[in-house]
């Protein structure tokens, strides 16, 4: 693999091509030529390009992350492994510099969802994924993941190894200032979460929407449901839109263009596919999965068959609501609640219950400003039963908001 | 909260389910007017909300509710320790 020296990447009004990029980056780090594996911590997304074309560029093992996912305890997990700290410059020796790491490239940090954030290695060969699509056109990408997670790094491999690919990075990290990034740059391609859409739909008309030239629209991160996918294909009539399932450890593992949720029940059990569902759980073999996960590998995410389809509809670990001892996802009662078109986003979650341990509440971002609130209450009851949730899954505690919290990779942050 | 605040969540609670009662009176058994453990942990939720702070349940005196006036009874007190 070779990086592609005239992709340009578009940053603060200016751009610069990966030669350049790679020549600065160079010259910065010459102080650290000694230090074989380094995590690099900066919240300036640049510098942090920067340093993956430093790390492959001088055969470094690396980490890069963004200074708010530094803590002491993972300070000094890193330097225990061997790493030497850089913040801003600043150096942490290793505290175990005889400490060897496996053969990997490059460590990501998981989002740290079910506990504190895993350290996984990656390749660039397990990292490069678009070597295994047959035509890639060129494209200008909107980059809205937080820089050092497993979806940044596949914007940034396509970069560095793709011919015609080029990046735009925002230095406000607001959803606004993204998209606001993209016109300015001319974007024709972005790849995010569901909940980025979410949100921009709240805050910027169609039309402006509509002036953004997307000719390809990637989805992933969170469960993509079939409303967001209509949603966004009524604005970007001829975008291809495709939803991803990739996670640190697998890497991107399932790719859906089809325009529905979830995949065809033919690819479970497809052995070019490495897909197989047990006990309505979905367990994958991915070919770009870190070695460390390269076996069958329990997701712990539940699977539903619908219509020769299989939908993902929760994790069996992360935001299961326990009413009186009955366990239901909060993001399967989600995708019923969002398939109402009276709804553009919510979130639901479990209120401790003295009497049932936990009762479903749920917040409700309105598409349009409600009037009578009990009715729309009653109205969303009725909705919930009609379309087959229990009794005990039906939320029993509304709040009507205008926006719904999300962490600063523009996921809907669970309650917990 | 006074009682007929109560009175009138339980009402709208059981509203919602579909299982509104022409009235609800005192002594009406929570058995008969429908009145199920999740409706009450709806109540406790809502009283709580309204009153912005939680309700100090003794778990003794759940065993003791059987009528609309025992659930009034029993909010009041946990509202009050």
């Amino acid at each position: 693999m070779s990086i592609v020296f005239s992709n340009s990447l578009f940053y603060d009004a200016g751009s610069f091509t990966a030669d350049r990029i790679m020549q600065e980056a160079t010259e910065k780090n010459m102080h650290l030529e000694s230090l074989p594996s380094i995590a690099f911590f900066s919240d300036d997304p640049r510098v942090l390009l920067e340093n993956v074309l430093y790390l492959y560029r001088s055969k470094k093992v690396g980490l890069v992350a963004t200074k708010n996912r530094l803590s002491s305890n993972l300070s000094e997990k890193l330097r225990d492994m061997g790493f030497s700290v850089v913040v801003d410059g600043n150096i942490l020796k290793p505290a175990n510099p005889s400490a060897k790491l496996d053969n990997s490239d490059i460590y990501i940090l998981t989002s740290g969802t079910t506990g504190d954030p895993k350290v996984i290695g990656h390749t660039w060969e397990s990292l490069n994924t678009h070597k295994h699509t047959r035509e890639i056109k060129p494209r200008r990408w909107a980059v809205t993941y937080l820089p050092g997670t497993y979806a940044w790094f596949q914007m940034v491999t396509m970069w560095m190894f793709v011919e015609g690919q080029n990046l735009i990075l925002s230095s406000d990290p607001a959803p606004e200032g993204v998209i606001s990034e993209a016109i300015k740059c001319g974007a024709t391609a972005i790849s995010s979460t569901p909940t980025f859409w979410r949100y921009i739909f709240l805050k910027t008309s169609i039309s402006d929407l509509q002036k953004i030239p997307f000719n390809q629209i990637s989805l992933g991160g969170e469960y993509v449901d079939q409303r967001i996918l209509n949603d966004l294909k009524r604005i970007y009539i001829n975008a291809q839109i495709t939803h991803i399932y990739a996670s640190t450890e697998m890497g991107v593992a399932i790719v859906v263009n089809d325009g529905l949720e979830g995949f065809p029940l033919s690819w479970v059990d497809d052995p070019k596919r490495g897909i197989s569902i047990k006990d309505n759980t979905l367990y994958l073999n991915s070919k770009n999965s870190s070695k460390e996960f390269a076996s069958l590998y329990d997701t712990k995410d539940k699977v539903e068959i619908r219509d020769n389809r299989v939908v993902i509809v929760g994790r069996q670990d992360v935001g299961l609501i326990n009413v009186g001892g009955q366990k239901v996802p909060s993001s399967q009662i989600e995708g019923i609640l969002l398939k109402n078109q009276k709804i553009s986003w919510c979130r639901v979650y479990g209120r401790k219950s003295f009497l049932t341990n936990q009762i479903v509440a749920a917040e409700i971002v309105p598409k349009e400003k409600i009037h009578d609130m009990a009715s729309f209450e009653l109205e969303l009851v009725e909705y919930c039963k009609e379309n087959g949730l229990a009794d005990w899954m039906i939320p029993r505690m509304w709040k009507f908001v205008d926006t719904i919290k999300m962490n600063s990779n523009y996921k809907t942050e669970k309650m917990v | 909260m006074k009682k007929e605040n109560i009175i009138s969540m339980m009402s709208t609670i059981l509203e919602k389910q579909g299982k509104k009662p022409e009235a609800i009176n005192d002594n009406d058994s929570l058995r008969d007017i429908s009145f199920r453990s999740l409706d009450f942990s709806e109540l406790c939720l809502k009283v709580e909300d309204e009153i912005g702070q939680e309700l100090n349940f003794e778990a003794a005196n759940l065993r003791k509710i059987e009528t609309v006036d025992d659930v009034c009874q029993f909010v009041m007190k946990a509202m009050e320790s």
